[in-house]
């Protein structure tokens, strides 16, 4: 095992604590819209909204990296940045290839929902990156889709 | 037809007024232009059924984790416009053809009754990134392809779609003509700035869309006489042209 690996189950319990001392107002959720039609958006859909978590389901960091108000009520073109978030390691963990969408089909949406006081109904947002390149963390940035 | 109501009976290409809500199908208000979709659906199936069968063989000769390997000739369709902000919310396929309207539809008088819609489409060929090696073996698809669409348009159809019917004319709704404007080979709207070089074609389209009549939205003429005055602005000689059907007008 390698020191990578033996240090993510640690990683993976100390950035919940931030979520269980109530620091994490916000949390992210992988959204998988499928339809049922030709293309995308045609038919009936389908969501499957997986929370992307830290142990103890504790969401990870979300942070605007900007936040201009474009109308009245919440329409923002607010970029944000979601993580660190622990790889997938035998105590749990996030599962790259899941951030990155490789187990879709053609058609299938890929979007992050991010509720909390910002957003209290949701709201999705289209990752524009995911950063990869470290051992110990993933980062996703985002922008909104704004129909929400 | 429905009940007469305040509706104009009209069509336009392929919008027929009133729109109900039996119209509504699982594309949504695809009824409003269904066009793009059916050409959409008779390239793809003109460019798989001519050319599919060489890119199979060429595409089995790469590497099994290629992106491209044991794909289709056209592996995905998108009836949008293949920007950023759509392509990064859906799982795309590639090759992908994406068709989409672009820039102003013009407006025109085609006959005294008839009004004429010119607009410009953009279809996509898109083949995804290549490397020196990939672009030699398949970028040729990229000249092969706006001529099967060219074919394909002075055809008005493919044998593969819809059992060859033909798609462009006034009376069949639509489109009432096609053309290819030019092609070219190049970058694709979601990779510009990307560092990373995506090869594509892409197709400039001009169709003409018609104003008509929505069927029944008149009775049957049975007669009519016509008096036509001639003149100019100096003067109009009143009853200059006069004409009469065979049967005489009914009261």
């Amino acid at each position: 095992m390698s020191l990578a690996d033996s240090l993510k189950p640690t990683l993976y319990a100390a950035r919940a604590i931030a979520g269980r001392l109530g620091f994490r107002t916000h949390t992210a959720a992988l959204l998988i819209s499928t339809t049922s039609g030709t293309h995308t958006g045609d038919g009936s859909r389908s969501d499957v909204e997986t929370p992307i978590t830290e142990a103890d389901g504790q969401s990870p960091r979300t942070r605007w990296l900007r936040a201009d108000e474009l109308a009245v009520a919440g329409l923002t073109s607010a970029a944000i940045e979601i993580g660190p978030i622990t790889p997938e390691h035998s105590g749990g963990g996030t599962d790259l290839s899941s951030l990155q969408g490789l187990d879709l089909e053609n058609g299938d949406v890929r979007l992050v929902r991010i509720t909390g006081p910002m957003h209290p109904d949701g709201t999705d947002y289209r990752i524009t990156g995911i950063t990869a390149d470290r051992a110990l963390r993933y980062m996703i940035r985002a922008v909104p889709v704004g129909t929400r | 037809m429905p009940a007469i109501t305040d509706s104009m009976l009209r069509s336009w290409g392929g919008l027929t007024l009133p729109a109900v809500a039996g119209d509504l199908s699982e594309e949504g208000l695809s009824a409003l232009d269904p066009g793009g979709d059916k050409l959409l659906a008779l390239f793809r199936s003109a460019i798989v059924s001519e050319l599919g069968e060489l890119w199979a063989a060429a595409v089995a000769t790469l590497p099994v984790s290629h992106r491209l390997y044991g794909k289709a000739a056209v592996a995905d369709t998108f009836p949008d416009e293949p920007i950023v902000e759509l392509m990064s919310q859906r799982r795309a396929g590639f090759p992908l053809l994406a068709l989409h309207r672009e820039g102003p539809a013009t407006y025109e008088e085609h006959t005294l009754e008839k009004d004429r819609m010119t607009q410009q489409w953009r279809l996509h060929y898109i083949l995804g990134p290549l490397d020196v090696m990939d672009r030699r073996k398949l970028a040729d698809m990229l000249v092969a392809v706006p001529k099967v669409v060219a074919l394909v348009i002075r055809k008005r159809g493919h044998a593969s779609y819809e059992s060859g019917a033909l798609q462009f004319f006034a009376a069949t709704g639509n489109f009432a003509s096609v053309r290819l404007v030019n092609s070219q080979s190049g970058e694709v709207p979601f990779a510009e700035g990307s560092g990373t070089a995506w090869h594509a074609c892409q197709m400039v389209l001009e169709t003409v869309e018609l104003s008509g009549w929505r069927d029944g939205a008149f009775g049957d003429v049975e007669a009519a006489d016509y008096t036509v005055g001639v003149g100019s602005d100096e003067g109009v000689l009143p009853a200059g042209i006069v004409a009469s059907s065979d049967h005489e007008p009914s009261l």
